[in-house]
């Protein structure tokens, strides 16, 4: 009888031993365990993509052949590369892998392209991805990682502001520099003298956005819901809603949804009795659920949903269906932005991807591509600290986004567009 | 105080209870028959639903399409998948509940198991479909929504209603009127005494297990259609609801889980519609829970209970 | 011909022994009643035919087979069915209901044609109805097929479950304490029925305090008391034993 029992413990104790272990693994995202292909300076990678270069000329060099052997003998422009590590934490899984996955791939092209193209005299990239699966906890433990252990130079990322917020302090104590490529909620830079973002704040966008829709729509009453738990979308919420009373826009009903919602329809059926002009959506992936929730309870297209940043991802488009037709979205770049640079970031990205690009992607691009300036100005032996320094004066960069400067107060600084969804695209509204 | 659209707010409270119904009732069957807790109910009901998702569009998210690029049309992805969920329910038995089922303490260890279970359930589901939101294809079906008076409710939630209601009466006539259904009810009120007069009360529980894991994954397959989202943590959201369903109702009623859940439902969605929020909605929940606990401490339709060995 | 055969029947509970070398037979078509004072062991010996209990040592016998290793399931199905002490119907099904699900084991449709309900299934339902009917019309119950067991006065529940072991068609039937707590009346009505089940050639084991019933419809007594079988005979000679009165000596019944 004791024997009886102490198997059947032992096997329930076996059970749940299991079930936690494969709770681990499925959690622990292989994008860490991965290497990320070629960049990484692993010999006989660095070799056979010289070889490749060399014989079908495509590379954008043109200067001496590079060498084949490890980290220490890539003859750039005369002299060897030093490897620069940069840490890069993105939503690789969970709801927000939506735009940490884009951001992935374009964070990848760009490293690729800067380190073919010797692009900073006398450095070679090596980025370090992690995933922070959109909390605030892996976040945490994702930047600690990379400056205690990984001993990083910089970080990109992370995705949400919602984790920014947390794990910055961690970067800023450090002394570490960060650029945030899609953290828009306010009260993200004001961390401290190593934080920087690329990406425009929702303070920035909304109220363009906002201007826009009145000139065009002729609004004169909306409605709002957001997310009360986030931190970017309550930020979206208060910009939103300022730009509003500073149209002089009436707000007629306000309704909030917890991230466990999955039923919005009490919420929009409020909002539907006040007979809104628009409805403000300030939400992240859930964004898409709520505009169909609100076309079947029969709000009608006439009635426009107008977003902040976590609609801006073709995922809001697919997932939304017809309901997302006509949603107005501020951005900070469009695809039909003509300058040289996004003309070259679409057609590169398409080429290795065989996917458009979104703004996730152009900025993440873009973080790279200003990271890569930075150091060079800064020289080969930069460190933290003076890459902080010339990350704060880059000016008039030319970029996907348009020409880029920091601000003083390290945000960014170029005009943003006003999109409208038509046909399932992102066009700009005219 | 708000200007509410009582109707919709109706409809929307109906469209709410019926999930919960569906889901309690195969919960409250389990804890009927076998006086014990199946906490891997909510796994099952996330696991029906992928299932189906999966027959629907031919692929497993994380491991690739399915051979034969495979896609069968809703109606029939349902059922198979309710089937699957049921030997699911079978083997979750065989795994958790019924090695134990000799202890003295078999209804606690049971339900530890069970934990144990759908933490194994949860990671699988992980592993297969990624840990992201996936939804059902546009055109599952009908797009669309239809309107009753000032209320209008799109053809999926209808769904969810007409199916809560058709599978809750078909169960409902399985325990009256059937031998098999009196068997069962037989062997939830004393199991010895069934046992007596020849019903292989093992079977009866195997059986019982196969019924409540159908209706979880059925009440899985449609609600995700209905919000559509599905996600391998979509059953902790209506895990602790579920579970103060059944008690609402009275733990081992079924009449008692509809009843439970479409009030919960009907609840919860007056409380967002009153307060504009959705913050409260779950606190409001669980107070009038606790107040007709107070007045009623074995639920609303249950009786008071003294399982005889 | 003998039906039942119990052999040195032992059963200890830790360093109690409450049936001690106990041993008797019951033949076909025969009432035997079972009798002694509160304790004696009666209700043990029973649970040990039914296989609840398992026995210490001695064998049972029923129709030839060995019955002492089997489950309850399995005695139930070779034939053997009870009633109990405490009534042990199903409260929450009505009296018809209850009497059905006591047609279980004499049914043979297999489990996936249920699910299917095909119409074998539905033949069979209709015919256990039918079956339940009667056999509640046996007892004198016909009115109350439809009233649930809980709400049936005393005496009705115990016929009730009378009607529900017969159900199973057994070829023994153990009756625990049948007259427990009935009034006169009552005890009338089921010493009527008992009667009326042996004349039909049912075999009965009848566990019993009461000596009215015992002596009115027993064909064989065997008395325990202390777990020891101190006598066996027919009514008469079971009145005149010494050993009996001794025994019962203070009890009144």
């Amino acid at each position: 009888m004791a024997r009886h029992i102490r198997w059947t413990s032992l096997g329930v104790l076996a059970l749940i031993l299991t079930g936690l272990m494969l709770t681990a693994c499925g959690a622990a995202s292989t994008p860490t365990t991965a290497p990320p292909p070629a960049a990484t300076g692993a010999a006989t990678g660095a070799a056979t993509r010289a070889a490749t270069t060399a014989v079908s000329g495509g590379a954008a060099t043109t200067t001496a052949p590079r060498a084949t052997t490890a980290a220490v003998g890539s003859a750039v422009a005369g002299g060897p590369t030093k490897d620069v590590k940069v840490g890069v934490v993105l939503s690789l899984t969970g709801d927000s892998q939506i735009y940490g996955s884009p951001q992935r791939q374009a964070v990848q092209l760009a490293v690729d392209e800067i380190n073919a193209a010797g692009a900073i005299p006398g450095i070679k990239l090596v980025p370090a991805f992690e995933d922070d699966a959109g909390t605030k906890d892996r976040g945490i433990t994702a930047f600690e990682k990379l400056i205690k252990t990984d001993n990083v130079t910089a970080i990109i990322g992370p995705t949400l502001s919602n984790t920014a917020v947390a794990a910055f302090p961690v970067a800023q104590q450090a002394g570490v520099p960060s650029l945030g490529v899609s953290t828009t909620a306010n009260g993200i830079v004001e961390i401290g003298d190593y934080i920087f973002r690329d990406s425009l704040a929702e303070a920035q966008v909304i109220p363009t956005t906002i201007k826009t829709a009145k000139e065009k729509l002729g609004l004169k009453k909306v409605a709002i819901i957001y997310g009360i738990d986030n931190a970017f979308t309550k930020a979206g919420y208060d910009v939103f809603k300022k730009a509003c009373d500073d149209n002089g826009i009436q707000i007629a009903s306000t309704q909030t949804y917890t991230a466990t919602d999955t039923d919005y329809s009490a919420q929009l059926t409020a909002i539907k009795g006040t007979n809104p002009d628009a409805i403000i959506v300030s939400a992240l992936a859930e964004g898409a659920n709520i505009a169909k929730q609100a076309r079947e309870l029969g709000i009608d297209a006439k009635v426009t949903i107008i977003g902040g940043n976590g609609l801006n991802s073709p995922a809001y488009i697919r997932n939304s269906g017809p309901a997302g037709e006509g949603t107005i979205v501020g951005a900070a770049w469009n695809s039909t932005n003509d300058n040289a640079a996004n003309q070259k970031f679409i057609a590169a990205y398409k080429a290795k991807y065989n996917a458009d690009p979104d703004q996730f992607a152009a900025q993440a691009y873009t973080g790279v591509y200003i990271l890569a300036e930075a150091m060079k100005n800064a020289g080969p032996n930069v460190d933290r600290k003076t890459l902080r320094d010339a990350l704060a004066g880059i000016k008039g960069l030319a970029t996907p986004l348009g020409t880029f400067s920091f601000q003083a107060d390290r945000n960014a600084d170029h005009p943003p567009v006003v999109q409208v969804v038509k046909g399932g695209k992102f066009e700009v509204l005219k | 105080m708000p200007d509410i659209n009582w109707s919709q707010q109706l409809l929307n409270g109906l469209f709410a209870g019926s999930a919960y119904a569906l889901f309690a009732v195969g919960y409250t069957l389990i804890f009927g028959v076998l006086d014990i807790l199946n906490l891997a109910h909510q796994a099952i009901y996330m696991l029906g639903a992928f299932c189906a998702l999966v027959l629907v569009t031919g692929n497993v998210a994380g491991l690739g399409p399915l051979p034969g690029g495979m896609q069968l049309p809703f109606w029939l992805a349902t059922l198979l998948a309710m089937l699957v969920a049921g030997l699911l329910g079978i083997l979750l038995d065989r795994l958790a509940f019924a090695p134990l089922r000799k202890r003295p303490d078999t209804h606690f260890s049971g339900m530890i198991s069970s934990i144990a279970v759908a933490l194994i359930f949860e990671a699988l589901a992980t592993w297969l479909f990624l840990p992201q939101r996936s939804q059902f294809p546009a055109g599952t079906i009908r797009p669309g929504a239809v309107t009753l008076g000032q209320g209008a409710l799109s053809y999926s939630r209808v769904l969810v209603i007409v199916a809560a209601l058709v599978l809750v009466v078909l169960l409902t006539v399985l325990l009256r009127f059937t031998k098999l259904g009196k068997a069962i009810r037989a062997v939830a009120e004393n199991p010895k005494a069934a046992r007596l007069l020849g019903i292989n009360v093992e079977a009866i529980y195997s059986f019982s297990f196969f019924l409540s894991s159908a209706l979880g994954g059925a009440a899985g397959i449609f609600y995700g259609l209905a919000v559509s989202r599905l996600d391998p943590t979509m059953g902790r959201s209506v895990e602790l609801k579920g579970l103060a369903v059944i008690i609402l109702g009275g733990m081992g009623s079924v009449p008692g889980a509809v009843l439970g859940g479409y009030l919960l439902g009907l609840t919860e969605v007056l409380s967002v519609a009153l307060t504009n929020t959705s913050n409260y909605r779950d606190a409001i929940a669980f107070v009038l829970l606790f107040l007709i606990l107070v007045l009623r401490p074995s639920g609303l339709l249950g009786a008071r209970r003294v399982r005889e060995a | 011909m003998t039906l039942l055969r119990v052999e040195g029947l032992t059963r200890r509970f830790g360093g109690v022994v409450a049936v001690d070398d106990v041993s008797f037979t019951v033949g076909a078509g025969e009432i035997v009643g079972l009798i002694g004072p509160n304790g004696a062991g009666k209700t043990t010996v029973i649970n040990l035919l039914t296989g609840l209990l398992r026995p210490s040592s001695g064998q049972i016998e029923f129709n030839g087979a060995r019955l002492d290793s089997l489950t309850p399931h399995r005695i139930a199905r070779a034939g053997v069915a009870r009633t109990y002490q405490n009534i042990r119907l199903f409260r929450g099904l009505s009296a018809l209901d209850n009497v059905i699900v006591g047609t279980h084991l004499r049914t043979r449709a297999s489990f996936a044609a249920r699910l299917a309900f095909a119409p074998a299934v539905r033949r069979e339902e209709a015919e256990a109805r039918e079956t339940a009917r009667a056999l509640l019309a046996r007892v004198n119950l016909g009115q109350r097929e439809a009233a649930r067991a809980t709400s049936l006065p005393y005496g009705e529940q115990r016929r009730l479950e009378i009607a529900r072991a017969l159900a199973a068609q057994p070829e023994l039937l153990l009756l625990d304490e049948p007259a427990a707590g009935m009034n006169p009346a009552e005890m009338d009505v089921l010493i009527a029925l008992i009667r009326s089940l042996r004349d039909e050639g049912q075999t009965i084991l009848l566990i019993e305090h009461n000596m009215q019933v015992v002596m009115g419809v027993c064909d064989r007594i065997v008395v325990l008391n202390f777990g020891r079988k101190i006598a066996e005979g027919t009514p008469a000679e079971i009145s005149r034993d010494k050993d009996v009165i001794t025994a019962y000596l203070g009890e009144e019944e």
